[in-house]
């Protein structure tokens, strides 16, 4: 028995010291680029590096968002990720509703189309899609940076699911009422799917914040630029200027691990909630 | 009465008149949203890869199946793709080490949500910003990497500078950034193994090696095809980690840097569909191998 006992303990010990080993791989780059980021560059060259910064500035960030204009990009980023947010939400849980409590035609015709497009990987329709969007003379305009990436196919899958719960009763009394289809969805249904709605607006704010691939192509002026784009333009750029770096890398991160941390348990939701085990 | 009678029937005909127009109201704008951005584009995919449209000239020439003629003999093309088969070294690694977390995560310690939490804040941030960060790591003269390497008296390596290291140096990187979606994939899945078999087959004398081998394994099985599939098809669609590491001598051009490279550098677009026309129909071979392996698992 004593021997059972000692050996949980070394089991504990081990188990301890292993989380504590991940922690730090994962947890440290990120504290250590925030605390690089406040670094003059000639610190960068120290052999060992150093820990934490020996003399602390803000000149990285001063440098970018007064010359490197980090501020416009910034407030794009905020600009195309709310928009796209917003209208997610509305389409996506709209969408699932239609598909969820109504019968009609072609119902589930359509609905196979909604569910099969979300099997087709974005490079077989991107350079389509640059050509119909450049025919549309949207190219390089905030209407051709927010339009791409409005509404998501695999969060109407995810409300459709949802929403099947909802009892049926429920809407049938709300229409013996007297009650509008709008008003249905917006007194009824939208208040009974609020942790849905926190899934998905969560999990699409990320998702728009960290958007690469498409407006890498439809944005060419720096004016329209995001974050993302922002930052690989940067690096290619200035390929030495660590200091600034890792700034940038601050600026486009923190936001979105704090929000990650302050609603994380919608992260974990998401995907008890699309069924994935 | 009449009157009242009349009016309340035309007030019921219009609300199921409503009813029935409501459903595409409320599907509509998603459907068509669908349509333009997913099933047109491609749909329109493949003419596309039959002409020499190019950005730069405005007439494009049906050319028939040059492009795809022009890609056999591609060296280029093939070296991207000899790439790309480099990078699925990537999905064992990345599994294994999501399985491991999952399995120490799944001990019931206090606290341990709070790590949970923290294995898996790599997968929501930026691509991009992150790779800045290993930019530097992998820097050879300063850093980190090569730091550690000098500490334990190793030679300092080339890391992403260097052709022979740069794939992986690069798997190393994406095995940071995504071990946490299969950690939480895995998680669930070992959650839903019953106490009660595991018990069972301690009371035989089953060593807790045995049982993780003969009962959790093979009931993770769902998740094992979940994961494979998704990280086979991430692999193909190795993009941003590649477009900002990126190895000298092209080593580490994946498929997708190459035809985004040749659709929007070289302005190439005709050529570029047809490539990326190639990738679908492999990717959705894939996806259709998947559907029928989860759905037999399902019966």
């Amino acid at each position: 028995m004593k021997n059972n006992n000692a050996r949980k303990i070394y089991f504990k010990i081990i188990l301890y010291l292993l989380i504590l080993i991940i922690t730090v791989i994962v947890a440290f780059p990120f504290l250590w680029m925030i605390l690089s980021s406040f670094k003059e560059l000639s610190e960068f060259y120290n052999v060992p590096p150093t820990f934490l910064p020996e003399k602390f500035n803000l000149d990285n960030y001063r440098e970018l968002f007064s010359r490197g204009q980090f501020g416009v990009y910034y407030l794009n980023s905020i600009l195309v990720t709310s928009i796209q947010v917003v209208t997610s939400i509305l389409i996506d849980l709209a969408a699932g509703y239609g598909f969820a409590k109504y019968q009609f035609k072609y119902r589930n015709g359509l609905f196979l189309m909604v569910l099969s497009s979300t099997m087709i990987p974005w490079v077989a329709t991107i350079i389509p899609l640059y050509i119909l969007v450049s025919n549309l003379k949207m190219v390089d305009t905030y209407w051709g940076l927010i339009l791409v990436g409005m509404a998501d196919a695999t969060f109407i899958f995810l409300a459709r699911n949802f929403m099947t719960s909802i009892p049926t009763p429920l809407l049938e009394a709300a229409r013996i009422d007297g009650a509008g289809e709008l008003t249905i969805f917006r007194k009824i249904v939208i208040p009974s799917v609020k942790p849905l709605i926190a899934v998905i607006g969560i999990q699409k704010m990320i998702s728009s914040w960290n958007a690469f691939q498409w407006p890498l192509l439809v944005v060419n002026s720096d004016k329209y630029r995001t974050l993302p784009i922002a930052i690989a333009k940067l690096s290619s750029q200035y390929e030495d200027a660590y200091d600034l770096k890792m700034a940038a890398a601050v600026v486009a991160i923190v936001p979105v691990l704090v929000i990650y941390i302050l609603f994380q348990k919608y992260f974990t939701e998401g995907i008890s909630l699309s069924g994935i085990k | 009465m009449n009157i009242v009678n009349s009016s309340k029937v035309q007030k019921k005909t219009k609300k199921v008149n409503m009813i029935k127009i409501a459903p595409y109201l409320f599907i509509g704008p998603a459907v068509i949203y669908i349509f333009a951005a997913t099933i047109i584009p491609i749909i329109m995919a493949l003419p596309i890869s039959f002409t020499n449209w190019s950005a730069l000239t405005p007439d494009k020439k049906f050319v028939g199946i040059d492009n795809y003629q022009k890609l056999i003999y591609d060296k280029d093309f093939w070296n991207s793709c000899l790439i790309t088969v480099k990078f699925f070294v990537f999905v064992p690694l990345v599994m294994l080490v999501s399985l491991g977390t999952a399995v120490i995560l799944n001990v019931k310690l206090r606290g341990i949500k709070f790590f949970r939490v923290i294995f898996y804040s790599p997968v929501i941030t930026s691509t991009i910003a992150v790779a800045l960060l290993f930019e530097w790591f992998y820097q050879p003269s300063f850093g980190l990497f090569n730091n550690i390497l000098n500490f334990f008296g190793l030679a300092g390596i080339g890391w992403v500078n260097n052709a022979s290291t740069a794939v992986m140096s690069v798997i190393i990187f994406k095995i940071w950034k995504d071990f946490g979606i299969g950690m939480l994939i895995y998680l669930a899945g070992l959650q839903d193994v019953p106490g009660e078999i595991k018990e069972a087959a301690s009371i035989d004398g089953a060593t807790a090696w045995q049982k993780f081998i003969y009962i959790t394994m093979p009931m993770l099985r769902p998740a094992h095809i979940y994961l494979l599939i998704t990280n086979i098809i991430g692999v193909f669609m190795i993009f941003q980690e590649t477009y900002m590491l990126k190895g000298p001598l092209n080593s580490t051009r994946s498929v997708i840097n190459y035809i985004y490279d040749k659709g929007f550098s070289s302005a190439e677009m005709g050529y570029a569909c047809a490539m990326s026309f190639v990738l679908f129909l492999i990717v959705m071979t894939v996806t259709l191998v998947q559907y029928k392996a989860t759905k037999m698992d399902l019966l």
